[in-house]
């Protein structure tokens, strides 16, 4: 598999899952391309791999894992202006006020909580696979997961909205699909 | 999943909508890593596989003495050269430009290795030479097999590469093996009668900054006070060694197969990569960065690595932005690096294509997508492409002039393999330009 057709097949794939992980566009958008730079400068190997995608992606986990000191600046925007923009009016949709709602959840949990989230229920990982990733245990995975939720369960409870028993965590057994299949 | 699960992924879903553009990521990934590949093009001539290094059955012998290890020669694949094109770098300039002329890049070595350790390459060594690091290497051959690899662990097929890495700052022990960081291990030695270090580290390993090859290296300083570091992969250290000791202090003037005859005021030589050929993803490239960045990032004792033919702007930046904010220009051949970024991006190839203009630079026709500040021209199966750097916005005549004004060595060979990508690239240029022309009709 050359690059390019890497690319064409996991781009989308990858996009969404910097910018789940990082919580932010513009970082997704650092984080991705600088594990791209050093996936295609690798490719020679990365490229002959079973599983290129899963590596990439573990480029991009790690990447944001020892980097985010660096991104918190980032983080802190500015306007031009240095007057607030406006906010979104009432006809903002239900699943926008969804996204902004656990999207600021997320980004309240430590990294690797936030990773191991995603990594299971965006991309269905099972635990061992999720570990690989994180370069831990299948059961520090499972403190990660339901800490995460427990997090994001009482702090929407507490903001009023409807999660209750909804992220329940479950341990979850490696499927064959599961690792660069996506 | 169940219905909860469901629920959670569901608004991860939704949050992954506001994920970057496909378009913006690939062509920072673009920009950052022809930047990079400049450092280490062999890397990437494994990786897109469009080097076709035939393997033939002749054996050479390399290296004096005893270190006569036998290497399968790789036959030269170079199927054509460029052959010459005029350039137009003494096209009259508009009133609002903001280009100067530039009088090139030269590139000298403190030292030489001798032929007979590099003889297999046939197509002449990289060189990727920065303000404060100058790198050569000597491909022998593709890695072999096919291997299965362990996402986490990694088990790599090897090259054979022989060359060096001249840096100002002393050779890194913080090296990147397949999966995970790790520190190389260091034994003194004596080389030639100079004190010298055996780095060594796991097999795959790569320096992070550079991309150079560590499993084993020999590093000594060298007597301007920079720092060699020797390697020759996929070979004893008995050879390594022999390697080390036949490298000796006479310089070695590298030619430029690539120059500009127009920059942006201020600019300078930040990193070249002087190659021999043109392949689909490979070739000459120049980067040229904001003075300010250069000042502060370039140490001065590095300026004799590259010597600019403007002889005050020798100057420049290893270390400029990550992406896209120095002025970059690289060939290869048809798609020349654009394409793929073109098509794999949220901009159709198609669509990058029909909102660019073609210009005229004293007779050399150049195509410019304004809106992507890119540029670029033809030159034999070439393609010269000039992006211009993040956050400055430059005209499209200014675009087209410094495009134009890229000249390339005729005698710069060329690897032609056709390629989907490339072939659809110029399908649909193509297109585009008949669509055109029909209509300035």
């Amino acid at each position: 598999m050359t690059f390019e057709q890497f690319l064409f097949s996991e781009l989308d794939q990858l996009r969404r899952y910097a910018r789940l992980l990082t919580g932010n566009r513009d970082s997704a958008h650092d984080v991705l391309a600088d594990a791209l730079i050093k996936a295609h400068l690798r490719w020679n190997k990365i490229g002959r791999m079973e599983f290129p995608a899963a590596y990439v992606r573990s480029m991009v986990t790690n990447g944001f894992l020892s980097e985010r000191r660096s991104w918190s600046g980032r983080f802190i925007s500015s306007t031009v202006s240095g007057e607030l923009p406006e906010i979104a009016g009432p006809q903002a949709s239900r699943s926008v006020d969804d996204r902004d709602q656990l999207e600021q959840l997320l980004t309240e949990l430590p990294q690797q909580q936030r990773a191991a989230i995603v990594l299971r229920y965006y991309f269905d990982l099972a635990d061992d696979a999720i570990a690989a990733e994180l370069r831990c245990s299948s059961g520090a995975v499972r403190s990660y997961i339901s800490r995460g939720l427990t997090a994001i369960r009482q702090r929407e409870s507490v903001s009023g909205r409807a999660a209750g028993g909804l992220l329940a965590p479950a341990p979850r057994t490696r499927r064959a699909h599961q690792i660069g299949e996506h | 999943m169940n219905d909860q699960d469901l629920l959670l992924h569901r608004r991860l879903a939704a949050i992954a909508e506001d994920a970057p553009s496909g378009a913006s990521l690939v062509r920072a990934e673009h920009a950052g890593y022809h930047r990079r590949l400049r450092r280490r093009r062999w890397y990437a001539a494994g990786s897109v596989g469009v080097v076709v290094l035939v393997v033939t059955g002749t054996t050479t012998l390399l290296g004096p003495g005893l270190f006569t290890t036998p290497h399968e020669a790789s036959a030269p694949a170079v199927t054509a050269t460029l052959g010459p094109r005029a350039s137009a770098s003494t096209t009259a300039l508009a009133a609002n430009s903001r280009l100067v002329p530039f009088a090139g890049v030269a590139v000298t070595s403190p030292v030489s290795v001798p032929a007979s350790w590099v003889s297999y390459d046939h197509d002449g060594p990289d060189v990727q030479s920065g303000p404060s690091s100058l790198l050569v290497n000597w491909t022998g051959k593709e890695p072999t097999a096919r291997q299965t690899i362990d996402v986490r662990s990694g088990t790599t097929g090897t090259g054979q590469y022989r060359g060096y890495l001249i840096t100002v700052e002393r050779p890194t022990l913080d090296v990147f093996a397949p999966g995970y960081d790790t520190k190389a291990v260091s034994t003194p030695i004596t080389v030639s009668g100079h004190p010298a270090q055996l780095l060594t580290a796991p097999k795959g390993s790569f320096d992070n900054t550079y991309a150079a090859p560590v499993e084993a290296r020999i590093a000594w300083q060298l007597g301007d006070g920079r720092w060699i570091q020797v390697w020759t992969v996929g070979e004893s250290n008995t050879v390594l060694t022999a390697f080390a000791s036949a490298i000796t202090d006479k310089p070695t003037d590298f030619p430029a197969n690539l120059s500009i005859g127009l920059t942006l005021k201020g600019y300078t030589v930040a990193d070249s990569t002087l190659s021999s050929y043109v392949s689909q993803m490979t070739g000459p490239g120049l980067t040229l960065c904001a003075p300010t960045k250069a000042a502060s990032a370039a140490p001065a004792s590095s300026a004799a690595v590259v010597s600019a033919g403007d002889a005050s702007s020798s100057a420049g930046s290893d270390n400029g932005n990550s992406y896209g904010n120095c002025l970059s220009m690289y060939a290869n051949v048809a798609d020349g690096g654009f394409g793929a970024g073109i098509v794999l991006g949220n901009e159709s190839n198609a669509k990058f294509v029909a909102d660019s203009v073609g210009v005229d630079v004293g007779g050399i026709p150049v195509r410019v997508n304004a809106e992507y500040q890119t540029a670029w021209t033809r030159w034999g199966k070439a393609t010269i492409v000039v992006q211009s750097p993040g956050g400055v916005t430059l005209t499209t005549t200014d675009l087209a002039a410094l495009a134009a004004s890229v000249r390339l060595a005729p005698t710069l060979g060329v690897k032609d393999e056709p390629n989907p990508l490339v072939e659809s690239s110029l399908a649909q240029e193509s297109a585009a330009a008949a669509t055109e022309s029909q209509s300035t009709r």
